[in-house]
């Protein structure tokens, strides 16, 4: 049996994790502070007013573009547990393919499918660790280059094994989820040389072929999106300051373009792109309290902004949670029969998953007490530090 | 609510540039454009900058808000599609319909931001063009022998353009080496620079030792 029980709650935990972790710090406006724009400082100003009855208004004019200490002492601790959660996520999402893959003559369709809603879970939450972890990973160039190769293996295989996964999903014949994969990749095989050759490939087959596209397609497209503005961002440096990705490899191109076209030098070029999206910038933004604010204002800062994530990431949490939990419920043997009890691997994978939230009590522990410069021996050994104090030492020294 | 209609004359753009330009931090801005609003005295600076700021948190509050809402429906509905049986088509009909405006959305706004910059580019490269070829005539074509050029507007850096001179031989190195100096020598940006004359340069006394030569 690839999948056991406690092995599949674990890892659903552990996505679930980076879900929340992201959205406590989006929330409590601990994410690093390039992520988050002056619309989402207003938009976490407002989800506050409720809970701060005084001051309100005198607060919602004041824009908090900078993190106090604590906050950023806090997004630190946040970056650092949030990069042991995608390195866990991309390492067993990659490893859980690989095995599914490698032992297709033994596992049946329905374990494939838990499979593959398992890998979908580790897609989505590593995605969303991404954008996280873009100023951690701008600092480490070959941690980047490692992450962006791999997290393309890893998108490749699970397209692939997502489409293998929907094949004949909307008329399974009884008996379906218990055939063995092996079988089923050579039942395609035969189909699709008999296509080749002329033989046997009728109407059946084709419409079959374009309904696996429809199912295949949306959810792939989100999935593929995602990790392609993820990792732009991660690797064009003008990125850092624009999320809004199209707009970013846009700029690019035309500053190509107009450098071929008016024989202009790159970087003569890249300042008349920057003028221009500067001048843009202007243009649209309303310029005094009567003027009506223009529709595109809003849908550029909407997009710039970190809120307009969240509906994406919603249904990819949803759709992941309730397939994962319909591929488990709708599965024609039941699991527990014959795992009782666990086996050396299936410990190992548990405590693996575990791991990330012992780490994140040894940073929260570690940063607590480390000692301060200021302070003599016998008060550290009294108090531990403030957070505030330790990250305001580098600036005062 | 909205505008659909960029709200700015295109001339008052300028005048709007300041520090608390938010949106795009990483920008270089070329001088043309922080030009103009860095002469006014502190106390409009102050009042305008102040007047700014309070008028771009009420925009940005008003986004907020918006934005807000948009989100809150926007995942309320991913989440019914998310929900949604998988074998159920509506699910498929939904993605399909989503997915495509989603994109599509993203999309046309780059597409409208390009056009605009493009439009500008545009305008600015054809500005720079007419001026250089504006400012062409100015420089007289290589192997005329007039003694001097007259000077037609004063003030402009390609005008204090030093006397050209006489029958002297140079190369064509020279003689674009010659332009680069005198069209740098602006009196507009900067110290007022070192003002090289033929006698400071010993090309008086070259003069003389040709003319004596010959």
């Amino acid at each position: 049996m690839l999948i056991h029980n406690q092995i599949l709650i674990s890892f659903f935990f552990s996505a679930l994790a980076v879900f929340v972790v992201v959205i406590l710090g989006y929330l409590t406006a601990t994410l690093p502070s390039g992520l988050l724009q002056p619309t989402d400082q207003h938009a976490l100003l407002l989800l506050k007013t409720p809970f701060t009855r005084k001051r309100s208004h005198h607060r919602a004019e004041v824009v908090v573009s900078t993190q106090t200490p604590k906050q950023r002492s806090h997004s630190q601790v946040l970056v650092r547990f949030l990069k042991m959660l995608s390195d866990q996520q991309l390492i067993t999402g990659l490893s859980i393919l690989i095995a599914a893959l490698s032992s297709r003559c033994v596992i049946r369709r329905y374990e494939w499918h838990i499979v593959t809603s398992l890998a979908y879970f580790s897609a989505t939450t590593h995605t969303l660790s991404l954008d996280v972890l873009r100023d951690h990973l701008a600092q480490h160039a070959w941690i980047r280059y490692c992450r962006v190769l791999f997290t393309l293996i890893f998108v490749i295989l699970f397209s692939f094994v997502y489409v293998v996964d929907h094949v004949k999903m909307s008329e399974p014949e009884p008996g379906f989820g218990l055939r063995i994969m092996q079988c089923e990749f050579l039942e395609w095989k035969s189909h699709y040389h008999d296509g080749l050759t002329g033989r046997d490939y009728g109407t059946a087959e084709i419409g079959s072929t374009v309904e696996i596209a429809v199912t295949v397609v949306p959810v792939l497209t989100i999935l593929w999106a995602k990790h392609v503005s993820a990792l732009t961002r991660v690797i064009a440096p003008e990125a850092t300051h624009y999320r809004h990705v199209t707009t970013t490899l846009m700029n690019r191109v035309s500053t190509h373009f107009w450098s071929w076209t008016n024989s202009l030098s790159t970087s003569e070029s890249t300042k008349l792109v920057a003028d221009a999206h500067l001048y843009y910038d202007t243009k649209i933004r309303p310029f005094s309290k009567r003027t009506k604010m223009s529709i595109w204002y809003f849908l550029e800062q909407y997009h710039e902004s970190y809120l307009s994530e969240m509906p994406v990431w919603a249904f990819q949490l949803v759709f992941g949670t309730a397939n994962a939990i319909r591929a488990v419920r709708d599965r024609n043997v039941d699991l527990l029969n014959g795992s009782s009890t666990l086996g050396f691997g299936q410990v190992v994978a548990i405590g693996l998953l575990v791991l990330p939230l012992l780490a994140l009590v040894e940073i929260i522990s570690g940063k607590s007490y480390l000692p301060c410069q200021h302070e003599s021996t016998d008060q550290i050994k009294s108090k531990p530090c403030s957070i505030s104090l330790l990250l305001y030492q580098p600036t005062n020294i | 609510m909205f505008d659909k209609s960029p709200s700015l004359p295109a001339h008052e753009h300028l005048n709007q540039l300041d520090a608390t330009n938010s949106s795009s931090p990483g920008l270089v801005i070329s001088e043309s454009l922080t030009e103009s609003s860095s002469n006014p005295p502190n106390d409009d600076v102050n009042q305008s900058g102040r007047a700014a700021n309070q008028l771009l948190h009420r925009t940005t509050r008003k986004v907020a808000i918006i934005s807000l809402i948009l989100c809150a429906f926007a995942t309320a509905l991913m989440i019914v599609v998310g929900i949604i049986h998988n074998d159920d088509f509506v699910q498929l009909y939904m993605l399909m319909g989503i997915v495509p405006l989603w994109a599509l959305s993203k999309l046309v706004i780059a597409l409208n931001r390009q056009l605009h910059q493009a439009q500008y580019i545009w305008k600015e490269i054809k500005s720079r063009k007419t001026k250089k070829t504006s400012t062409q005539p100015l420089l007289p074509a290589p192997g005329t022998s007039d003694e001097s050029t007259p000077a037609i507007m004063s003030g402009s850096s390609v005008l204090d353009v030093p006397p050209r001179l006489p029958s002297l031989d140079i190369s064509d190195d020279q003689r674009d080496h010659a332009h680069t100096t005198a069209t740098e020598t602006s009196p507009i940006f900067g110290r007022p620079r070192r003002q090289d004359t033929e006698a400071s340069l010993g090309l008086t006394a070259m003069f003389n030792r040709q003319g004596g030569s010959s």
